[in-house]
């Protein structure tokens, strides 16, 4: 008898602790693979980028999960190259982490959308900016939470028409993005009657930008549109200092005034235009509520790249919430035509393309307070988005 | 035009030779191609900035450079080139490559992965006109660095007694040795010199650059590419290919910008094919 009752409160015990650990585990976790250049070229922006998708993972958990789900992340360095992207993509993939997000340059992101079906994975881009990635190049499992090329350039073309200066000069690095953004550039300022005078291409990582600097002051041009990447954009804005260039043309920066180059020589990138992508200034109540909880953690606002990476991890977030599973496919079948509520507002991932189809800024570097930053000048409604490319078959 | 732009080739190769003449000297004697010359550049940068940034005195961190640079040259010697002189140089060529791979890791982890910049002194900001068009004060003092480094390494080979025990080891080390010369004390002075060159030019360079662990791979291949061209070990020619590639790069940029960044390899293709021991051939 004695027995039977203690196997019975053994078994009661059992029961319960099958249960509320049933509990707990109810759903599988969201278990997202976070791929960015820890080392390498674009470690400084990979830097924000792990630290604005950490933070949201921190923050969701404290607040319960997602979908009552936990949240866990593994990390991979691509140590900022594309193969590097690759293999880290596909490493974490491979052991589950398959909601991929994290890496920075365009060749990047193509190099990882080829393989997501082979891998089972879903990618979102937080940062790469290239049309291709919602062009030929777009992908059933790749979503794109940041303005591309294009968006950019639309609204750059409705900025321009009310620019006074009419003599342009181009320096953009030599790479398919920069020759790309020449390209636009030039077919944009002709529709607008503007002229294009010196046309130059410096290598990426060039050191001495002198040259160039000096031709553009001899060309007598009105302003000069920029389009560099990573370092060369602090390199080029010191030079173009020391040179007296702002006091001789307007410099406009296509994906140029980013807060790393900002906070590392800040009078030399003051006055300089540009997109922006995403500021903490953003009047939405769910920017705020970011915005409020960074402070109190960081001591500072978020910067453009933070912000644009916390924004594709509320993506991951909402997809799951939508699709009630974290399997990619059902996320992806989710996401495709959803709207979300957004740090920018309420954002729809168009169907045809997987574009986030956003608000986008055109800014200038300022001194506000004691400290310089970019700031939102004017703000472009995502109405003048321009459809979507025919190029991209899902 | 072509003077601002004869300059900005003159600034260049003014780097480059500040840089390469480091290079050059620890080749001429060690034997040793020094892969980790580029992170003692870095690292020069980043412990300017640091300096000048707690001191505010851009001078007292070119000081302070030169002084640490030169202890980490000597170190560098004495546990690292002195064992590594007499193997196979493709174990020279690893441990050194080794070397800046760990230099760029130490970097990132005492000053993180922010890109930084330090300014240029006070005295020396503003520009000057030339030809109607605003020439940096900074640059034209960077030539005159280059111009003093490049003269007092000439008379200091060429007029002391260490110069000619350093111009005798590099020729015969044994023989040097034998003749009661301490070869080794000569070694690691050269290489601390050629550390605190490095050091100098990270310094200099860092007004116009922006601060990044990698900075110092990306002029490494520059500076191999002069001492390639001037002859391994060639002072002399380290300086005529440095004044060239700084040419050839600054024309090339507003003359020739398809091919530009390939004309200094093109150039050393056709030095390798001509005289494959450099311009100058390899005595320092």
């Amino acid at each position: 008898m004695k027995n039977r009752k203690v196997l019975l409160n053994v078994l009661l015990l059992a029961v319960c602790s099958l249960l509320f650990s049933g509990y707990s585990f109810a759903k599988d976790p969201v278990k997202i693979g976070l791929v960015t250049s820890l080392s390498g070229a674009f470690a400084p922006q990979g830097e924000e980028v792990h630290r604005a998708i950490q933070f949201a993972i921190e923050e969701a958990n404290n607040n319960g999960g997602v979908d009552g789900r936990q949240v866990e992340v593994q990390v991979a360095d691509d140590e900022s190259t594309p193969d590097g992207a690759r293999r880290g993509s596909e490493k974490l993939a491979r052991s589950g982490h398959n909601l991929l997000i994290g890496p920075i340059a365009s060749s990047f992101s193509l190099t990882i959308s080829q393989n997501l079906d082979r891998w089972d994975a879903i990618y979102f881009v937080i940062l790469s900016k290239n049309d291709k990635i919602t062009g030929e190049g777009c992908q059933p499992r790749m979503f794109r939470v940041n303005p591309g090329d294009s968006m950019d350039l639309t609204m750059m073309k409705s900025w321009l028409e009310s620019v006074k200066e009419k003599k342009f000069s181009i320096l953009a690095v030599d790479y398919i993005w920069g020759r790309d953004s020449a390209e636009f550039f030039q077919k944009t300022a002709k529709e607008l009657g503007k002229e294009i005078d010196e046309v130059m291409y410096p290598p990426m990582g060039t050191k001495d930008f002198a040259p160039y600097i000096s031709k553009l002051n001899a060309s007598g041009s009105d302003a000069v549109w920029v389009a560099l990447i990573g370092r060369d954009i602090i390199s080029f804005a010191k030079q173009a200092q020391e040179f007296g260039l702002r006091d001789k043309m307007r410099v406009i920066g296509h994906a140029f005034i980013f807060n790393f180059a900002v906070n590392a020589a800040p009078e030399a990138m003051a006055g300089i235009w540009g997109n922006i992508g995403y500021s903490a200034s953003i009047d939405t109540p769910k920017n705020k509520t970011f915005v409020e909880a960074w402070k109190k953690k960081f001591n500072r606002e978020p910067t453009e790249n933070e912000g644009q990476a916390y924004n594709g991890v509320q993506a991951i977030f909402s997809g799951v919430t939508l699709a009630g599973s974290t399997e990619p496919q059902k996320v992806a079948d989710a996401l495709s035509g959803a709207t979300l509520e957004t740090i920018f507002g309420p954002a729809e991932f168009r169907a045809k393309d997987h574009q986030m189809l956003l608000p986008n800024y055109i800014g200038q570097v300022k001194k506000e307070g004691d400290s310089y930053k970019p700031v939102i000048e004017k703000t472009f409604d995502a109405s003048i988005i321009p459809a979507p490319n025919d190029a991209c078959q899902m | 035009m072509i003077t601002l732009q004869l300059l900005n080739g003159l600034v260049y190769g003014s780097l480059l030779i500040i840089m390469a003449s480091g290079l050059v000297l620890i080749y001429g004697l060690r034997r040793v191609v020094n892969f980790a010359h580029g992170s003692l550049y870095m690292l020069g940068a980043y412990i300017g900035y640091s300096v000048s940034a707690y001191t505010n005195s851009q001078w007292l961190a070119l000081l302070v450079v030169c002084f640490l640079m030169a202890i980490i040259g000597y170190l560098l010697d004495k546990f690292c080139f002195k064992i590594l002189q007499d193997r196979d140089p493709i174990a020279t060529v690893l441990v050194t490559y080794g070397l800046l791979l760990v230099f760029e890791d130490i970097v990132q982890t005492i000053w993180g992965k922010a890109n930084y910049s330090l300014d240029a002194p006070e005295i020396l900001r503003g520009s000057i006109e030339l030809s109607g068009m605003p020439f940096p004060i900074y640059r034209l003092s960077i030539i005159i660095v280059g111009v003093l480094v490049t003269a007092c390494l000439f008379l200091w080979l060429n007029k002391t007694r260490i110069g000619l025990f350093v111009r005798a080891a590099s020729t015969d080390p044994l023989t040097t040795a034998t003749q009661g010369v301490n070869t080794d004390w000569v070694s690691g002075s050269v290489v601390a010199i050629g550390a605190a060159l490095a050091g100098i030019a990270g310094v200099v360079a860092a007004p116009f650059l922006s601060l990044a662990p990698t900075m110092g791979s990306d002029i490494l291949v520059d500076s191999f590419v002069v001492v390639v061209i001037g002859g391994l070990g060639s002072f002399g020619g380290a300086f005529a290919a440095a004044m060239i590639v700084g040419q050839l790069q600054t024309f090339g940029a507003v003359y020739a910008q398809d091919v530009a960044s390939l004309l200094p390899f093109l150039l050393m293709l056709v030095v390798l094919i001509w005289k494959p021991s450099g311009i100058a051939g390899s005595r320092v």
